[in-house]
């Protein structure tokens, strides 16, 4: 897995009409570091294209803005030359969209180009599921991965750009993995995160995170699909309380899952990377503890799911602190109290509770 | 050591817990590393590691979650289902309605109809939610029209009611109307009358864009024999229903669906949501079952006979529109494939492509309704003249053409056409009437009908073709 994968990456923020988002860039980056990531996506760098748009500049006529959608298309249109020409263009086909976007229904959903605008969205958007489908029922990639971090506004009037290619049926059509950050009809959103506070899209970090040692791996550091997606609605609901309908929408066979991330004993692609580095630790989280009524000499009780008691870092008559390197499920307990148990996951390190 | 780590001998007995829920509930047993281990419909079992677990329960498109702690040699457990809050168009008792509302709608339902013909009954009532109480009266703006667009009444000057709520009990001809709402433009979408059943289409005026409408998107219809019931649990089931497929979900168990399909429950619009939401070959027994009961309950309506499309070919050109954009679809698809065709000049030919979107329904825009055209005109000479332009000019020479004003429709067309030139030109494809675009292969590119496209490569030609000329002269 890897070397011969191909991804297309594409993050705008600069949106002169429609109005800037901050965080779109910064997740197409972060997506393509772990493309390149030898643990993660393991993807060779000239396999990889990265697309993002530019700070705005107020000279710019909007309808000028970049990048537009002949950009992107001509990335398509390579690898549909390369397939037609060869019947197949690798094993893997990574799809990532970041920026504004729309979706008509359920089965759609398109990102918007830097200078669309409401009104004037024919032409000015790409529509990812269906070239998604293409490639896959063309069978020129065994599998195709799609991740859109895009808002999925209804723009009830707009006809969704059409595929043009000719129909090509492969045999066997190639095994897809979908991720949306929201279900139609709804905006996605943007998080501040990190030390910086930098703003990033919630779908992508709760992905990312979930790739990167969060969600539950196998021995060798994969991750189902059936886990991650597990780990990003949950994730996504602990930053958000949100009804089902802005919730992140997965599409996938649950029979012939797919599997994330390179297996550890698989050599990397990039040249630089001699050694596989060991994998990073998952993200950790800190606990914080206080009394519901002040009192003082207070006894807690920490466990994981396995009922594994978690030592505490500090504690003092009113607070108690545990550092939890696993995220999870956890109880508290207070000792002549009550108890609670805790979604150890999300973006903010420390997890607060009143008990 | 993780729990995976453990011999059989030592690991802890799995505990049964048993869920509770109703028929339309979905669960979702998660455990302590947010891996799913279990999931159901409705009421069912699950053998579980002690643990920690987090439950999701689902209905309609609303959530709620809990909490519960397996301990290891635990006698059986049970978790309940709680009472999960939904918004809804119908007045619920657990959708945040007063008691106004609910007695007013009980008894509109209940008492004598307005008679506008003979044979069927439909509700209509409408309601204004919070936030925009007081804006205006709440059914200002809602007409009831014929299918050839006459008005059989005005909603605001025939219902009675409140500043918060107003309905009315129509007696109807058996058939389909059409339901307009002012919103920010006029919207339509059918409603069907059906002899010997209340038909009951609740409506909400709420903020949409920021501005208090009536929003057609969340329309709820039930069906029933009997007046409305806010109690009636099947028209909740109808009503979560409904909600699943908006999410184009069906979520609902399979003794509920057998009733469906045994007919021992009168809720033939719970029939048609579950019918249109079981589209997966795994469901195709099920769905042809489901299909010969709401056969034989609503033999006439457009809705059925789009679902019916599946078994046999249209008998009739089809003259109605569906009220679900699922039946719109099957349609749409059926024409292609000349499995059906549409009535020329009517009502579903001249749907246009540019339906609603986030919603179960087909909903239309009044003014974007495709021209009453002829059919027998041939559109194929214009678009090979536009092929032909295409192919000449190179995609880099069509600059001059950016300014013409196109309608969304004539845009995404002209880019399609513009694509397909640019790629066969530099794969040095040749032109044949195998590869070359036709007005079926576009309404399939663009998932949609014959007639729209032929509007869309009319308009794109006058305009197009017209332009080059003058620029040429």
């Amino acid at each position: 897995m890897g070397a011969a994968d191909h991804a297309i990456v594409v993050g705008i923020d600069a949106y002169p009409s429609l109005g800037d988002l901050d965080g779109a860039v910064a997740d197409a980056r972060d997506f393509e570091a772990w493309l390149l990531d030898a643990r993660g996506g393991n993807v060779p760098r000239a396999n990889v294209d990265l697309l993002l748009s530019s700070p705005a500049t107020p000279a710019v006529a909007p309808h000028k803005a970049r990048p537009q959608i002949g950009e992107v298309n001509a990335l398509f249109d390579e690898l549909y030359e390369t397939g037609q020409q060869s019947g197949r263009v690798g094993d893997r086909l990574y799809l990532f969209f970041a920026g504004h976007g729309f979706a008509k229904d359920i089965e759609s959903a398109a990102l918007l180009m830097a200078n669309a605008a409401r009104g004037a969205v024919a032409g000015r958007h790409f529509p990812g599921r269906p070239y998604a489908n293409w490639f896959r029922q063309a069978a020129f990639f065994r599998e195709v991965v799609l991740f859109m971090d895009c808002c999925r506004e209804t723009y009830s009037l707009t006809n969704l750009a059409a595929v043009p290619y000719d129909m090509r049926i492969g045999d066997p059509p190639g095994r897809k993995f979908f991720g949306f950050a929201t279900k139609w009809s709804r905006a996605a959103r943007e998080i501040g995160s990190g030390p910086a506070n930098q703003k990033r899209g919630l779908f992508t970090l709760a992905l990312l995170s979930g790739l990167r040692g969060g969600a539950q791996s196998n021995a060798n550091g994969q991750v189902k699909g059936l886990d991650l997606e597990s780990w990003v609605i949950n994730y996504v609901r602990k930053e958000r309380q949100l009804d089902d309908d802005e919730m992140p929408e997965f599409d996938y066979s649950k029979t012939t899952d797919l599997m994330f991330n390179a297996d550890s004993g698989e050599p990397p692609s990039n040249s630089g990377a001699a050694a596989r580095p060991p994998s990073p630790p998952g993200p950790s989280y800190v606990v914080h503890a206080r009394a519901s009524n002040g009192g003082a000499h207070l006894d807690y009780e920490l466990t994981d799911g396995a009922f594994q008691t978690v030592a505490p870092q500090t504690r003092t008559d009113s607070e108690w602190t545990w550092r939890v390197d696993r995220p999870g499920l956890y109880k508290l307990h207070r000792v002549g109290g009550g108890n609670q148990i805790l979604e150890v996951i999300g973006d903010r390190e420390v997890i607060d509770v009143v008990l | 050591m993780s729990s995976s780590e453990l011999s059989d001998a030592s690991r802890p007995a799995k505990v049964i817990v048993h869920f509770i829920a109703d028929p339309v509930t979905e669960t979702f047993v998660i455990d302590h590393a947010f891996s799913l281990r279990a999931r159901g419909v409705g009421a069912f079992t699950a053998s579980l590691a002690p643990g920690l677990y987090k439950i999701k329960f689902r209905r309609g498109e609303a959530i709620a979650e809990t909490h519960v702690e397996v301990s290891a040699g635990s006698a059986a457990m049970r978790v309940e289902a709680p009472v999960i809050a939904s918004s809804s168009s119908v007045p619920f008792r657990a959708s945040g309605v007063t008691d106004e509302q609910l007695l007013l709608a009980h008894d509109i339902s209940s008492g004598s109809a307005v008679s506008f013909g003979r044979g069927a009954h439909v509700l209509f009532f409408v309601r204004s939610a919070a936030d925009a109480l007081g804006d205006a009266p709440p059914a200002q703006g809602l007409t009831l029209h014929t299918l050839d667009g006459q008005l059989v009444f005005d909603l605001q000057a025939a219902a009675s009611g409140s500043a918060e709520c107003a309905g009315l009990l129509a007696e109807l001809e058996p058939g389909a109307y059409r339901l307009r709402a002012d919103c920010n433009g006029t919207l339509e979408q059918i409603v069907v009358a059906t002899k010997d059943w209340q038909t009951q289409v609740f409506l909400l005026r709420q903020l949409v864009n920021e501005l208090p409408r009536i929003d057609l998107r969340s329309t709820s219809v039930l069906m029933s024999k009997d007046p409305f019931d806010p109690s009636d649990e099947m028209l909740s089931y109808a009503e979560a229903a409904r909600s699943a497929l908006a999410g184009g979900r069906s979520t609902m168990t399979k003794q509920l669906l057998n009733s469906l399909i045994e007919d021992k429950v009168y809720s033939p619009m719970l029939g048609l949501y579950a019918a249109a939401a079981l589209t997966s070959a795994d469901d195709e027994r099920q769905r042809l079952r489901l299909l010969d009961t709401l056969q034989r309950l609503l033999p006439a309506h457009p809705d059925v006979l789009a679902l019916s499309l599946e078994i046999a070919p249209a008998a009739e050109p089809i003259s109605i529109p569906p009220m679900l954009r699922r039946s719109w679809q099957m349609i749409t698809a059926a024409t292609l494939d000349d499995r059906a065709s549409l009535e020329p000049g009517s009502l579903p030919a001249r749907v246009p492509s540019t339906v609603l979107g986030g919603t179960p329904w087909l909903i239309w825009p009044e003014d974007a309704l495709l021209p009453a055209t002829d059919e027998a005109a041939d559109t194929s000479q214009l678009l090979t003249d536009l092929q032909k332009l295409l192919d000449q000019r190179g995609p880099e020479e069509t600059e001059d053409l950016e300014e013409v004003p196109l309608t969304e429709s004539e845009s995404a067309v002209f880019s399609y056409l513009g694509r397909r030139a640019s790629l066969q030109h530099r794969m040095k494809v040749p032109s044949t009437p195998d590869n070359d675009v036709n007005v079926t292969s576009l309404a399939k590119a663009f998932g949609t009908t014959r007639q729209d496209v032929k509007a869309a490569v009319d308009g794109l030609a006058g305009k197009i073709l017209g332009a080059t000329r003058r620029s040429d002269s």
